[in-house]
């Protein structure tokens, strides 16, 4: 196992995970000296009966919900994150809950940072210091969560909004909060949380507390992802999926951006795609270019996660970082139905590919070689093998 | 702006019915306990082991129901209600919320595995929680048929720690004291 001469490893969030998870909200937020939350929530998952479950939830415990604001949309504005601000203000409340996905969660950092320093300036956070105090903050993991809920970090109005004290303080998973199953949507946001956990393992810097976060990631959600697909999965399995989806998000907090995240980044930003979609296309070009060509090749302790301990051991200690890296491009391609083989097929213009690969360039040729990011982006465009580079 | 009269504020429901069964079970455990105290030599040797001043209030937060339970002036074990006004209370056991209580008292889940599942918060030594969580077995094993109590306890007693005898008449005995005086 690696350890590096230096590191540091920070998580602030407490997972609550279980059945009926949904009914410790109150006595956890009452132990925060909070008792009137606001919920910030997105409409399709109210219509999914997701907030109407966290309603019931709240039965007896003579607290009171300071409003459900569900004005998020999939795009986390500024003026969405004033509105539900005001909301929070207007009402008194002096905590916040946020149901369902990235947004939701960014909107709610966004409001936690305006109420918690009395301002209705989200500019003046520039720079965000590591250390704020700021009000309580519960995240809900649903069938929309890709992991970034759980992050340090929050999108708003696309700029990103990162410091320690943006983690929530609880991930609530509650298998009643996981209702659809086998959706296009789940399988992107599980292989994008997955892409992120295998980039953060994969990293030079890697150390061994972002390692076992995440190993456990990448198991939960290879393990449970396709049981979950079938339509009658188990609780347990949904559960299991959820955790790894929850997991991914510290586990991506605590390591450096990768050259697949970058990438998925750039992209979903020029051309509106999904950022989880784009990162699950990327990153077996990634893998295999980083195990054929770049300094140090692929971890051989990827395999554990995805072969399980015998699988591990039954391999050659050479093969390991084939072996992890041929299992994640099989993981992938085992979804082909809802995950395109090549950035082609999601109809990407060429010069916008150039453009995110030369802005990738400056970033990662010292790691991947002069040229790197653009081969492996052409590789993904035409779905063919990554040719060329320096070993 | 916004309309905030869109967004209104919801207040918590109750849940009368689920409190009303928790109420019962925790009258038919407390009155049990006491029963049971008299009764079985286990549940004896437990009580005797806690200290003069032992009052145990068993609860389901944020508003109730409870049962009291705990040794009188001349030591015997008593059930003393459900309102702690006035006890001075040394094991205080809070069950989060409704829910938890039920899942526990619908014998879904043990006392063990409700703690493992972190629906329980407890206030007070540690050794007396252990020893009211056995004392909770026993009378358990005595209130229930053996399908049902092997979902409540962590280990069903065996033969030779509890003989057939000894529990069937334990339970008539423990049923006639609970409902009766």
């Amino acid at each position: 196992m690696r350890i590096p001469e230096y590191y540091k490893f920070f998580n602030k969030t407490r997972i609550i995970s279980g059945n009926r998870a949904l009914e410790n909200i109150p006595y956890e937020l009452q132990s925060m000296d909070s008792v009137k939350p606001l919920v910030i929530t997105d409409r399709k998952t109210v219509k999914d009966g997701v907030v109407k479950t966290l309603i019931g939830a709240y039965g007896d415990s003579g607290c009171v919900i300071g409003g459900v604001y569900d004005g998020v949309t999939e795009y986390a504005s500024v003026t969405t994150v004033l509105d539900a601000a005001g909301l929070y203000r207007d009402r008194g409340c002096d905590s916040i809950i946020a149901i369902g996905g990235e947004n939701a969660a960014s909107v709610a950092k966004g409001v936690n940072l305006l109420v918690s320093h009395r301002t209705d300036d989200l500019m003046q956070f520039e720079s965000l210091p590591d250390t704020m105090n700021l009000r309580p903050l519960i995240v809900i993991i649903t069938s929309d969560s890709g992991g970034r809920e759980t992050s340090t970090s929050g999108v708003i109005a696309g700029r990103v909004f990162d410091s320690d004290e943006l983690m929530p303080d609880i991930a609530v998973i509650d298998p009643r909060m996981l209702k659809k199953r086998g959706s296009a949507e789940t399988i992107v946001n599980s292989l994008g949380a997955m892409a992120e956990a295998i980039e953060a393992c994969t990293e030079e810097v890697a150390n061994p507390m972002n390692d076992s976060f995440a190993f456990a990631a990448i198991q939960l959600i290879h393990e449970n992802l396709s049981k979950t697909m079938n339509g009658r999965c188990s609780r347990k399995e949904r559960l299991g999926l959820a955790n790894g989806i929850a997991i991914s998000g510290i586990v991506s907090s605590n390591a450096p951006e990768g050259l697949c995240t970058a990438l998925a980044g750039e992209l979903a930003r020029s051309t509106g795609n999904s950022r989880a979609l784009l990162a699950a296309v990327i990153l077996p070009y990634v893998l295999e270019y980083k195990l054929k060509h770049a300094k140090g090749g692929v971890r051989g302790e990827l395999l554990l996660p995805l072969a399980g301990i015998d699988g591990y051991c039954a391999s050659a200690e050479n093969d390991r970082g084939r072996l992890g890296v041929e299992a994640v491009v099989d993981t992938v391609r085992s979804f082909g139905r809802d995950i395109p083989v090549s950035l082609g097929e999601l109809k990407i213009p060429r010069y916008l590919i150039e453009r995110a690969a030369e802005a990738a360039e400056e970033r990662f040729a010292p790691q991947y070689g002069k040229g790197g990011c653009k081969k492996i982006l052409e590789a993904a465009m035409n779905g063919g093998v990554v040719r060329g580079g320096k070993k | 702006m916004i309309n905030i009269n869109q967004y209104p504020e919801i207040k918590s429901g109750g849940k009368p019915f689920k409190k009303i069964y928790v109420a019962v079970m925790l009258w038919i455990v407390g009155r049990a306990i006491q029963a049971a105290s008299r009764v079985d030599r286990g549940v004896k040797e437990e009580f005797a082991r806690l200290s003069d001043d032992f009052m145990m209030h068993l609860h389901v937060l944020p508003s109730g129901p409870g049962m009291i339970v705990g040794k009188g002036k001349d030591g015997k074990v008593m059930y003393m209600g459900w309102n702690p006004k006035g006890k001075k209370i040394t094991l205080d056991m809070k069950i989060k919320n409704i829910e938890g209580a039920m899942l526990m008292f619908t014998f879904q889940e043990s006392t063990c595995v409700a703690s493992a599942n972190n629906r329980l918060a407890v206030s007070g030594a540690v050794p007396d929680t252990m020893a009211f969580v056995r004392i909770l077995n026993i009378v358990e094993t005595y209130l229930l048929p053996k399908f049902i109590t092997s979902f409540a306890v962590k280990r069903y007693p065996r033969w030779s720690q509890m003989n057939p005898f000894r529990k069937h008449l334990g339970r008539v005995l423990v049923y006639v004291r609970t409902f009766t005086f």
